[in-house]
């Protein structure tokens, strides 16, 4: 490992130690807590395990009981903050995962660069340092990709599988999975893909399997069957959220005149934005001329996944900021190749952070305040950021689709250029 | 078999002499420069069919203290159910929450329905309604039926130069025949802690018809321990209770005990805060840790999907002498109302109070009060409590309206729509030039 990727590591795991110091100072002297609301939910339920009870037991525990087995430590050492540097340590771990899978070609400087915008930012630390879970299945899709990439379908698939007992959501990268392996195979892919979604399917199956034995039914109902005849009424990011919370109250208000069913249909925009974005290196142009390489295959797959994780999260019907973090994992890989102007770059970073902002500000007067701002305040900031992070997924669009694009035409200007000096050469 | 009894509790023998006449068949209590309680006792026996659930109706709508002769009741309309804890067939499910010592129905307001119910599910022969002219807006009244014997106790707080009717067996205000009638005038003559001395008279009427006449009035001393002391106003004074502001979706009660002064013989006192929240508000208990929290505690529901389950929660919260102690509450998502966007406003009131365990068996029951089904249940029977502080709270919860129904669809779906046109064109439309191709030579010199 170079001197330089070893100081990134070093800066990043010193950064991270200071943000968890500085957590475990915030609890102690200030009102406002620097730990996760949902590290206590994790660190009850550890509780109950480490006691031989279901981690269920917790309520609003809604999770792998895996996670609550790794919380034991913290009882078994008596130690509240032990188990964020687990996540500290998986959140490093999956720097390290996005320097592998970065193409092995790029400049020292430029892979430091790239890597840093996991690494060094702010937000994926302090994510983790504030008792997220998100980073170890960040560091499991990451891990997915790159034993994928070095062809240990056997490993990738299970922990794909792993992956999607973890949560529901990183299922929609099935598709692009299988595009990837169909076109970068050469020999046996229809095999490969089989065996590789078998593979998925019996870890889902041993695992839930074996979580339902240990915890039964509330093991599926809590963690699986919840996210299905969930609403989600509480004011968050999404579009459809003032839609849910009037929808949900209309089945027991004895309000006649309105009746409505769009919101029981929120699902399938996302599912076809998701599924049209999956199937994104299908009908590129030329896809199967332009990208010979496996190495290229990779990157419009880290690209396709980016892409789409982010339509998932901006069409969600529960969108909150931790589920940012699940596309700033393919953040680097997207930035690697991309072609925005710095100018368009920070316009889409002053509309990412401004309607946020516009929302927050609004969200803010509600939990805070105690001021009724819910429409049209509260509802106009879920439609600015609505409007904002669609505008931002075309940008990404027609960024990649440019690259592949100009790739494509250069490659064609280069074997007009490569007939036309050899034309000269066979007329004489 | 129904006796009555009287207890007239003054605030000084002043007024005790000043304020009673006598004639052969009544006491007339006078205007009085100085307010008094009066608590009357009816007790009947129930049939022998009667079903012997213990049950306790209590009723309080204001925040006046019935000092030492009455105990300490929650507010609003409170109907406990002991034994088995069974449902009460007249009431819905949801009206209710199951504790470890009683089954509670419970409404802040409505009196109505809930005493409606308790009267039938008593199974009088007599129509409770003859007995006493029930006063909801101006009296409080605790009701205990317990071994096929009902006891209705009405307390009223007699404002200064206010008359009352007099009290005889003939002006009774009931239309029935009160076999036994008993009246006790009272001052308080010294009270220490939880030891009270009350010192008047105790006037027996003869059994019989309604123009019996007064047998005897005898001095009286009376020495009882109180189970709810009472405490000086300057110390009820002294902590201050209130919702930090502004309050949000997530209410904070900060309780200021740093300037108490309350100082007790006891050894083992705890400062603790009791409450009951109504549906809309809720304790999460993994957050603030209170001692318990009996009801609803589901965290995530609106209240709207909660109306089946109950009417809302009791909880306990240790307290911290001598320092600002703060607990978090948090509304829950309220149901749209049509109309206008408003706030809903929620009440409850946290009582703020001092339980001692003095190891006497004594404290458990008086002349004029038994402990209970009510929050005194939770601890063991030698603890005295003193009531500190109790307040009435409102946290404001704003709702949508359903007038802006149409409006959220529509914007909702055109956004959805126009977003969706947007990707599908920079999915599969021509290429922008948002990104310029790299010139070739330089393409060729990276590669």
């Amino acid at each position: 490992m170079e001197r330089n990727v070893t100081y990134l590591l070093i800066v990043s795991c010193l950064l991270r130690l200071a943000f968890f110091s500085y957590g475990i100072y915030q609890d102690s002297h200030f009102k406002v807590k620097y730990t996760d609301i949902d590290y206590h939910v994790f660190n009850d339920a550890g509780h109950y395990v480490f006691n031989g009870m279901s981690p269920y037991l917790r309520e609003t525990y809604r999770y792998t009981p895996l996670l609550s087995w790794l919380f034991t430590i913290n009882h078994y050492f008596n130690n509240f903050h032990l188990s964020k540097l687990i996540f500290v340590v998986f959140d490093v771990l999956t720097g390290v995962v996005i320097l592998h899978l970065l193409p092995s070609k790029l400049p020292t400087t430029k892979k430091i660069k790239l890597a840093s915008l996991w690494l060094l930012n702010p937000m994926v630390i302090t994510i983790s340092t504030r008792g997220n879970a998100e980073t170890i299945l960040c560091f499991l899709i990451m891990l997915t990709i790159l034993t994928l990439k070095n062809k240990q379908f056997l490993i990738s698939s299970l922990l794909f599988g792993l992956c999607i007992h973890f949560k529901i959501y990183p299922i929609i990268y099935a598709l692009p999975i299988t595009i990837y392996l169909f076109y970068s195979l050469k020999e046996n892919k229809y095999v490969i893909i089989f065996n590789y979604g078998l593979m998925t399917l019996v870890t889902i199956i041993i695992l839930n399997v074996l979580m339902f034995h240990m915890y039964g039914f509330e093991f599926l109902d809590q963690t699986y069957l919840y996210h299905i005849y969930r609403f989600d009424h509480r004011h968050n990011f999404s579009i459809w959220n003032q839609l849910l919370y009037l929808d949900s109250a209309l089945t027991t208000a004895s309000n006649n005149n309105i009746s409505s069913s769009l919101s029981k249909y929120a699902f399938i925009p996302q599912i076809g934005m998701v599924i049209l974005i999956g199937l994104y290196n299908l009908w590129i142009p030329d896809f199967k001329t332009i990208t010979k390489k496996r190495a290229r295959h990779l990157r419009v797959l880290c690209n396709v996944l980016f892409i789409q994780t982010f339509a998932f999260v901006t069409f969600n019907k529960v969108c909150t900021s931790q589920y940012f973090i699940w596309y700033l994992i393919f953040l680097p890989f997207y930035c690697e190749g991309s072609q925005l102007s710095l100018l368009r770059l920070c316009t889409m970073l002053a509309i990412w952070i401004g309607s946020q902002a516009a929302w927050l500000n609004e969200g803010y007067k509600l939990e805070f305040l105690g001021k009724n701002v819910f429409y049209p305040g509260l509802f106009i900031g879920n439609v600015i950021f609505f409007l904002g992070n669609s505008w931002i997924l075309g940008q990404f669009i027609s960024d990649l689709r440019s690259r592949h694009y100009a790739s494509k035409k250069a490659k064609t200007l280069s074997h007009r250029e490569a007939v036309s000096k050899q034309q000269p050469h066979t007329t004489s | 078999m129904i006796s009555e009894r009287v207890t007239v509790l003054f605030k000084s023998e002043e007024s005790l002499n000043e304020c009673v006449l006598q004639d052969e068949t009544s006491l007339k209590l006078m205007e009085c420069i100085e307010p008094y309680i009066i608590q009357r006792r009816f007790d009947l026996s129930l049939g022998e069919d009667a079903d012997e659930t213990p049950m306790r109706f209590t009723w309080k709508n204001d925040t006046n203290s019935l000092y030492v002769i009455g105990p300490h009741l929650n507010y609003g309309a409170n109907l406990y159910i002991g034994g088995d804890k069974q449902l009460l067939k007249s009431m819905d499910k949801q009206d209710s929450i199951l504790t470890p010592t009683y089954r509670l129905y419970h409404h802040r307001d409505d009196v109505k329905n809930l005493f409606d119910s308790f009267s039938k599910e008593l199974n009088l022969n007599v129509n409770i309604n003859d007995l006493i002219d029930w006063d909801w807006k101006n009296k409080q009244y605790d009701i205990v039926s317990v071994n096929s014997t009902l006891q209705i106790n009405e307390y009223s707080i007699v404002k200064p130069n206010t008359a009352i009717p007099k009290i005889s067996k003939d002006h009774s205000a009931t239309y029935l025949t009160i076999d036994k009638l008993e009246v006790g005038m009272f001052y308080v003559d010294l009270i220490e802690a939880e030891n009270i001395n009350l010192t008047g008279l105790r006037c027996l009427w003869e059994e019989g018809e309604k123009n019996s006449k007064i047998e005897k009035c005898l001095k009286t001393s009376l020495l009882y321990k109180s189970a709810f002391a009472p405490v000086k106003t300057s110390v009820s004074n002294s902590i201050k209770v209130s919702l930090e502001e502004p309050i949000g979706l997530h209410p904070k009660l900060i309780i200021d005990l740093s300037n108490t002064t309350h100082q007790t013989k006891y050894d083992q006192c705890e400062y603790y805060l009791f409450s009951q929240l109504p549906l809309e508000l809720f304790v999460d208990k993994f957050q603030s840790e209170p001692v318990f929290i009996f009801g609803e505690h589901n965290l995530e529901s609106p209240d709207y999907k909660l109306l089946n389950n109950s009417w809302g929660s009791e909880t306990l919260f240790g307290l911290k002498s001598d320092e600002i102690n703060e607990i978090t509450f948090h509304s829950r998502y309220i149901s749209p109302e049509d109309g206008r966007p408003g706030l809903r406003e929620v009440s409850f009131t946290p009582e703020i109070i001092i339980a001692c365990d003095t190891g006497s068996d004594s404290i458990d029951t008086n002349p004029f009060y038994a402990k209970g089904m009510g929050y005194e249940s939770y601890f063991t029977k030698d603890t005295v409590f003193y009531p500190l502080k109790f307040e009435s709270l409102v946290v404001p919860i704003p709702y949508p309206s359903f007038d802006n129904y149409k409006h959220v669809e529509l914007l909702t779906s055109s956004v959805i729509i126009v977003s969706i046109i947007y990707l599908l064109y920079k999915l599969f439309g021509p290429v922008t030039s948002i990104t310029k191709p790299k010139p070739m030579n330089k393409q060729k010199k990276d590669n």
